[in-house]
């Protein structure tokens, strides 16, 4: 061995040493006082939900244009297609376009996600907000003994989707035929247990049309409602 | 030797730098992402449990909390809650004879509505101003938060979110507390997985039950248990004048075998255990052992008949000779 590498290795093993030799040395060399503090988290029970529709407006980098969808001008009065504060611009609400006479059983659709930790799970219902259980062409007056809206004016709750024939109706969760909106709650899921990473529950209406169906935007509001079960 | 202290030195550095890269590695955590929602609406508690007292007023509080990424527009309201089959699906529309309660609850002026901000959350207090009249037993009633927020202008469905939190009131008094255990099943055959029990139990008074079930599931020929929640049993509430079914399901059942299945209810002063042996055996394994049995006979009986020609045809002989 030759005498540099000899002194190169002695001075590996000298900074080795001296390394090794320190950690008990930084132990000593300071004063530690231990205290015990006792940190206590109390989580109560809950129950959220979101509800995603197929009208979606992303925007790729925050703050920067959203993009248009189809079907949506504006979102909470946020105008789509301009710039937007937030990460996204999500509705909630569904859409689908269609000529008279004709049928749609796919497009339309909700996608309800719930999360909730209580031990016994949850109840997942849907209702129609008010008395109107129709699609009702924006702009539509009633008239006539007793008010009503003219036929080619609305699309009626009806399980029946077929074109020409003026119905819309829902499907998804424990719902596995197209079935028409009430006014009163009708579960469209149950879960007996809390969730994990939230239970997602797919909504699909049906929309058909009748061969007269006046053009325009037709909407009705409909109510999705969580409870512990 | 310079050539082999190079290496040495080379490979020495490989392993320092490795870990050192291992030991901040190993103190690095990276999260799961976490889906981020824009509207996501929340409530807490799910379920409240009171005392009223006739003629009194009781004050109390829920949150609602904006979990989303977006600020939205929430809105609170009191619904009646009763529950309308055996699965105890919801009913938020009837106004029944233990649903009234609805009726009596008011909303703080400030906090009843308004905007909620991303992450924000809001104590919203209640009153319930209770009648004089009002008989005894448990009253319901869903209070309600609810968004309207999120939809596009021009939805053809636009759609409500809406959470709820059970408030469940008792009204001393005349109290009845009586349940019924109608059903207690534990099935002893079935062809293939799921295995279940189920069970029916009845409040037969005017106050609210919790009924508790245990399970417990043994292999043949052991008494140590597979699956058993006997630390910990399930409980469920069970409504005045309402019946209510309920199923618990082994997962992870097998395809074959026999098992020991025990459920036991316990709802106010009654107790029902019940324990069965269990066979769980695929239709097409019983198909085979009946056409093994059939056989076996068939070959049985063959053989009895081919004796007794032979002892037949033996006595001819003799008789002939």
């Amino acid at each position: 061995m030759s005498k540099k590498s000899t002194k190169i290795i002695a001075a590996a093993g000298v900074v080795a040493g001296l390394g090794v030799a320190a950690l008990p040395a930084m132990t000593f060399a300071t004063s530690t006082v231990k205290g015990q503090v006792n940190l206590t988290a109390e989580v109560n029970e809950a129950i959220a939900m979101t509800i995603k529709g197929n009208v979606a407006a992303e925007a790729s980098t925050p703050g920067v244009d959203v993009f248009t969808p189809t079907g949506a001008s504006t979102i909470d009065g946020h105008a789509v297609g301009t710039v937007y504060d937030a990460d996204n611009l999500q509705a909630s609400s569904s859409y689908v376009s269609l000529l008279p006479n004709a049928a749609d059983t796919t497009t339309a659709t909700s996608e309800i996600k719930v999360y909730t930790n209580a031990i016994g799970g949850f109840f997942l219902t849907v209702e129609d907000a008010d008395s109107e259980t129709s699609l009702v062409r924006t702009g539509a007056t009633q008239s006539g003994d007793p008010l009503a809206y003219a036929s080619t004016d609305i699309i009626e709750a009806n399980a029946t989707i077929t074109a020409g024939q003026n119905h819309w109706a829902y499907k998804g969760g424990s719902v596995t035929n197209f079935a028409a909106i009430t006014g009163t709650a009708a579960t469209v899921y149950t879960q007996s247990a809390p969730t994990s990473g939230g239970a997602t529950i797919n909504m699909t209406y049906g929309v058909s049309t009748s061969s007269d169906q006046s053009t325009g935007t037709y909407t009705d509001t409909i109510i999705y409602t969580a409870t512990t079960n | 030797m310079a050539k082999k202290l190079k290496v040495f030195l080379a490979a020495f550095l490989a392993v320092a730098t490795f870990s050192i890269y291992q030991v901040f590695s190993v103190n690095t955590v990276f999260a799961d992402e976490v889906e981020r929602h824009p509207i996501l609406l929340q409530i807490s508690p799910t379920k409240q449990k009171i005392s009223l007292t006739p003629g009194s007023s009781y004050v109390g509080s829920f949150i609602v909390h904006n979990a989303g990424t977006q600020k939205f527009r929430y809105s609170v309201s009191a619904t009646p809650y009763s529950v309308k089959s055996e699965q105890y699906d919801p009913n938020y529309s009837e106004l029944t004879a233990y649903a009234q309660m609805s009726e009596w609850i008011t909303f703080d002026k400030d906090t009843q509505s308004g905007d909620l901000e991303p992450g924000t959350m809001v104590d919203v207090a209640f009153t319930v101003n209770v009648p004089a009249d009002v008989p005894a037993g448990t009253q319901y009633a869903a209070l309600m938060a609810q968004t309207e927020d999120g939809n596009a202008e021009d939805a053809t469905i636009a759609v409500v979110h809406r959470v709820g939190m059970i408030l469940a009131a008792t009204v001393p008094g005349d109290t009845r507390s009586s349940a019924e255990i109608v059903k207690n099943n534990v099935s002893t055959f079935y062809f293939n997985p799921p295995v279940t029990m189920s069970s029916l139990v009845k409040n037969t008074g005017n106050i609210e039950q919790t009924a508790s079930y245990t399970y417990k599931i043994y292999p043949l020929f052991s008494n140590e248990a597979i699956y058993s929640n006997e630390e910990t049993p399930q409980k469920l509430d069970i409504y005045p004048d309402t019946s209510r079914f309920n199923s618990m399901t082994w997962e992870g059942a097998p395809t074959l075998g026999i098992f020991w299945m025990e459920q036991t209810i316990e709802v106010a002063d009654q107790v029902s255990v019940v324990g069965k042996f269990v066979l769980i055996c695929p239709l097409w394994l019983i198909f085979i052992i009946f056409a093994l049995l059939f056989l076996a006979i068939f070959w049985l009986i063959s053989r009895a008949k081919n004796r007794n020609k032979r002892s037949e045809n033996t006595h001819k002989e003799e008789d002939n000779a």
